[in-house]
């Protein structure tokens, strides 16, 4: 049965590679008739996995796991269509463990004429920011919610655009994708007001607004409560930019939607999001602040984690690049309630001053906070027969609670030395509140300095020589909390304090990147848990790695030992297993 | 042009209707089917019966809801539902339990997250095994309406489980008849588990909260037969066949034996449903 | 299983030699939906030079070495547009969480580009990017003749000198 299946692979997977031939072949011919433009990518990412106790790297009997994609779209005049191969022989470790086997993974066909542009098979699709709508793939992650279904877009007069859709989303691969539960119903309209109104065309003041509805469809055959079957959200949004000015606001409802994530409240939810920036030659400051109110969407109520979420909702916090700041504790959005607020700022000092040196120096700020929305729980014996039951809370708009989630200060500035000399040093302070985002089995709120700094050196033209050391402090509080109804107290309440540890210590991390351009990147990285609380576990971390890159194909090979982490792209993380082992990584364009 | 602009119009509608609004969200309309199992004796099993394997540990922030279902569940359903709270997986060992001496995790255990796709998603629970959308592994918040899927199904299998307990030496004696009641085409396992209800132990509540004296409910704690069963009918199986089987096990000195339970169910080897299952107290 | 596994690994291997190291199939710039910085809707296959080669350079405001690649590029960028009339357009793959830093990002660094935003990827599927830094060069008559992943500082002086065949006439 098994080897059966992989027969049939194995044809589709050959079939595929012929059809490319084919149609390159006829390509580089001279002018045959046109038989369409076949492009595609591929990646592979295969690790060999050895067993390390030491740092809790799980004995992998397959020794070898990857991960393959193979992607193919096919363009001949409006015609669009395309497919993608995937195959999980068996899937890394940390990723979804229910994506298994080797299959086709999507397909779609596309039609394009004027205003109307038709899809049927999977697309991906995003109504305004994401906040009642996104589908969207983020490879890295394992995540793919893309819906399956029909996509209609279509522009009935200038400046307004209209999209609907309707179908089943990704859920599961098991050598075919398989779709989940609940059915994805979805209308958006955007209307261009400068393209619109023709007098306004060459405005400085440049206008859209949105409006969107979304409904999910699931079958209720719960036999304790009646949940709603049909579930609908709506949201509007307005942009308006002028000159240096820009503001963006998004607002989003969602009618009752008990579910795994709420403990099946029947309470609505909301979400809004507001950000306006200025900036002009040299300076940049965006203020941005949001709140979420119950606002976790998915198409099957009973689902949890990444599982087919319907909307987006990102982190309003900094996306940090370097290595410790970026995996020990980045933040992830409590979907369930939480308020936001970040301001950034760059602003870029000009050369040949005293601040700015010779070449001119980068400086960015950025604050982000986010705390628990206010909320008053209701005892359910206290509700009377005339009201809603099985609200859970009631909250008011915008109010800030007590309890914060997580806070970052960090600062970076980039100076160019001199022609082969540049700099780049950073300070991160970030207040982390294990108890909620739960990265990490230990307890109470983590406090930490994170001091970068980042060397560049031009050995020669094209030869180049990187250094960056990084180091992380880590203190924490304890936290209160009030034993009988397990809620976290804040400072002054009186409580049980529950003790609080220093999670795994400090940490140094040390990278040496040699880079040849354009072909070679080679580079060691160390990471150095220096200070964990077990002296057992006070281990360095140490890969090494080489990367060939030629036009659109980049290999990379890798060894060492990979700590256990959180990998984040967007706004949405990956648990990673520590591991020890041999990468192999090869991705193309063609 | 003017089609397409109806055609959106349409869309929208679509959109707009699917709106329902719960006022009142409890279900009056059920009672409790049957009445909840006694102690000790004999019972025979007549209906199809419902195992719930619910996958927990004391780290895992989320499990005390999905137990809270089923024990809502265990109310609507009587003894026609069994329940069995399995502790593997991250959060039912260090470092995912930090409530060091409360590991109650088993290497059978362990063994019954690898059925299908590991499982790494807690709490998550089987509901006698079987697919629902592909995939046995079903959030507790599917359990209910599961299970209504499939419950006035006519068993195929018949389990008469007897247990007998000597206080002296804590041994308890386990024999089960097992009847065909239909045609069975694949080999059928009888495994055997020994439950203990209520072990009061630390638990990890939401917001990293410890309650030191919360109630693990239903914890398997050992499988009296192999991993995957005893064989019992090695090929198939005719209606009205039946097999007779008999295990014994002593109880350690630690474990309570008023809270525990034997259950016993007969397990599809090829599409690995469980077809009949039945759940007697020790004492 | 690992059989199926290094058959695999082979057959994508395969592939990779036919294409990946020599594509030299020209096509033009695919169809897709993006947005301006002041969110206009803008059909990327309008994208044009006048006839003058186009650099088109996928980017993030978290992905270093991309700011590295356009902050390279932009010391030197008035230079290129002198002498062979060059067009970078920058296309920032960032989603709804730094959607909104694009515009402050791109001022702040006083880049000259051609900036658009691609929040849901849908670019960048179709021009068929893997990760980020991804750069493309498109010859005046609009056809993709060149492309190169990841960046390593020096790769811009190989790419200007690929601009300049172009301005020139002659194939790459």
């Amino acid at each position: 049965m098994v080897l059966k299946h992989h027969i049939y692979n194995y044809i589709a997977g050959i079939s595929l590679s012929l059809v490319c031939l084919g149609a390159f072949g006829q390509e580089n011919a001279p002018p045959a008739p046109d038989l369409g433009q076949l492009h595609g990518n591929f990646e592979i990412t295969a690790q060999y996995y050895n067993e390390d106790s030491l740092i809790g790297a799980p004995d992998f009997p397959e020794r070898v796991g990857a991960n393959a994609f193979l992607n193919l779209i096919y363009v001949k005049g409006n015609f669009e269509s395309g497919v993608r191969f995937e195959s999980y022989e068996p899937v890394l470790q940390g990723y979804p463990t229910n994506f298994e086997g080797s299959g086709v993974g999507l397909r779609y066909a596309r039609y394009r004429k004027d205003e109307l542009d038709i899809t049927a098979g999977h697309f991906y699709e995003q109504f305004g920011s994401g906040l009642i709508l996104r589908t969207y793939e983020e490879r890295a992650l394992g995540v793919d919610n893309a819906i399956d279904g029909i996509r209609v877009k279509y522009k009935p007069f200038r400046g307004v655009y209209l999209t609907g859709l309707m179908g089943k989303q990704r859920f599961r691969f098991e050598n075919r994708v398989q779709n989940g539960d609940g059915r994805v119903r979805g209308f958006d309209a955007e209307l261009n007001i400068n393209e619109l109104i023709p007098s306004l065309a060459e405005s400085r003041t440049q206008m859209t607004v949105g409006g969107s509805f979304v409904s999910k469809f699931q079958a209720d055959r719960d036999p304790l409560l009646v949940l709603p079957e049909n579930v609908s959200s709506y949201g509007g949004r307005f942009s308006l930019t002028r000159g240096k000015f820009s503001f963006l606001g998004e607002y989003a409802y969602k009618i009752n939607d008990p579910s795994a994530d709420n403990n099946f409240i029947f309470k609505d939810g909301q979400a809004v999001f507001v950000s306006g920036s200025y900036s002009k030659k040299g300076l940049g400051i965006t203020l941005a602040a949001k709140t979420i109110d119950n606002m976790s969407f998915r198409s099957d109520r009973s689902e949890t984690v990444n599982n087919l979420t319907i909307n987006y909702l990102p982190a309003l916090t900094r996306q940090h690049t370097y290595n410790l700041a970026a995996t020990l504790y980045p933040y992830a959005t409590q979907p369930t309630g939480e308020v936001g607020y970040q301001a950034d700022l760059i602003y870029k000092i000009p050369k040949k001053t005293y601040f700015g040196g010779r070449y001119g120096t980068t400086v960015s700020i950025n604050y982000s906070g986010v705390n628990s929305l206010d909320t008053t729980q209701i005892p359910e014996n206290n509700v009377s027969d005339s009201l809603k039951t099985l609200q859970g809370y009631t909250t008011n708009f915008f109010s800030l609670g007590s309890q914060t989630f997580f806070k970052d200060f960090n600062i970076e500035v980039t100076r160019k030395l001199s022609k082969k000399t540049k700099i780049t040093a950073s300070y991160v302070n970030f207040v982390f509140n294990n108890d909620v985002v739960k990265l990490s089995p230990n307890k109470g709120t983590f406090f930490t300095d994170i001091a970068i700094l980042d060397v560049t050196y031009k050995i020669r033209p094209k030869h180049t020589l990187r250094v960056e050391a990084q180091h992380l402090w880590i203190n924490s509080v304890p936290t209160k909390v009030d034993s009988t109804n397990l809620n976290v107290l804040s400072e002054g309440e009186l409580g049980e304090t529950i003790s609080a540890e220093r999670d795994n210590g400090d940490w140094a991390a040390a990278i040496v990147e040699y880079t040849f351009s354009p072909h070679w990147i080679v580079s060691v990285i160390d990471q150095y848990n220096y200070n964990n609380n077990n002296k057992d576990l006070r281990i360095h971390y140490v890969t090494g790695s080489v990367v060939y890159v030629n036009k659109g194909t980049r290999i990379m090979l890798s060894y060492g030992r990979q700590r256990a982490g959180v990998f984040c792209v967007g706004g949405v993380c990956r648990n990673v297993p520590a591991s020890n082992g041999l990468t192999l990584s090869l991705t193309s364009s063609f | 042009m003017k089609r397409f602009f109806l055609f959106f119009i349409a869309f929208a509608f679509v959109s707009l209707v699917g709106c329902d609004d719960v006022d009142y969200p409890k279900r009056t309309d059920t009672e409790q089917r049957t009445d909840p199992g006694s102690g000790g004796g004999n019972v025979n099993t007549t209906v199809t019966k419902i195992l719930i394997e619910d996958f927990t540990g004391p780290g895992c922030q989320g499990c005390p809801a999905a137990a809270v279902r089923a024990e809502e569940l265990k109310g609507l359903y009587g003894d026609q539902l069994v329940v069995v709270g399995i502790h593997a997986g991250y959060f039912a060992s260090p470092p995912g339990n930090p409530h060091v001496g409360f590991d109650f995790s088993t290497p059978d255990g362990e063994e019954y997250t690898k059925l299908e796709t590991p499982l790494t998603e807690f709490p998550s629970g089987y509901v006698n095994r079987r697919e629902r959308n592909g995939s046995i592994i079903l959030k507790f918040g599917a359990w209910g309406g599961f299970i209504e899927d499939f419950r006035f199904e006519a068993p195929s299998m018949s389990i008469d489980l007897n247990v007998s307990y000597t206080d002296g030496d804590r041994k308890v004696d386990i024999t089960t008849t097992t009847t065909a009641l239909q045609d069975i085409p694949n080999a059928t396992n009888l495994v055997v588990y020994l439950v203990e209800d209520n072990i009061e132990s630390p638990q990890t509540f939401p917001n990293n909260v410890t309650q030191n004296d919360y109630l693990q409910r239903h914890v398997m704690r050992e499988v009296v037969t192999n991993t995957w069963g005893e064989p019992l009918f090695t090929t198939a199986a005719t209606i009205g066949e039946s097999v007779d089987k008999e295990f014994n096990f002593t109880i350690p000195n630690d474990w309570n034996v008023d809270n525990m339970t034997v259950i016993a169910y007969v397990r599809d080897t090829d599409s690995e449903v469980i077809l009949q299952v039945e759940e007697v107290y020790v004492k | 299983m690992k059989k199926n596994l290094f058959t695999f690994i082979g057959l994508f291997a395969m592939v990779a030699i036919l294409f990946g190291f020599d594509s030299d199939s020209k096509r033009k710039i695919p169809a897709a939906t993006v947005k301006t910085l002041d969110l206009k809707t803008f059909d990327t296959s309008t994208i044009s030079n006048d006839g003058k080669p186009i650099v088109i350079s996928f980017w993030a405001t978290w992905c270093s070495p991309c700011k590295k690649e356009l902050n390279a590029i932009a010391e030197v960028y008035e230079d290129w547009q002198d002498e062979t009339g060059v067009k970078v357009v920058a296309i920032s793959i960032d989603d709804a969480r730094n959607m909104n830093k694009v515009r402050p990002y791109v001022d702040g660094q006083g880049w000259e580009y051609d900036v658009y935003l691609d929040p849901n990827a849908d670019f960048k599927r179709a021009m068929n990017v893997n990760n980020v830094p991804h750069t493309f060069l498109v010859d005046g008559n609009g056809h993709i003749v060149w492309q190169h992943n990841s960046y390593s500082p020096g790769d811009e002086e190989e790419l200007y000198e690929l601009v300049k065949k172009l301005s020139e006439g002659k194939d790459i």
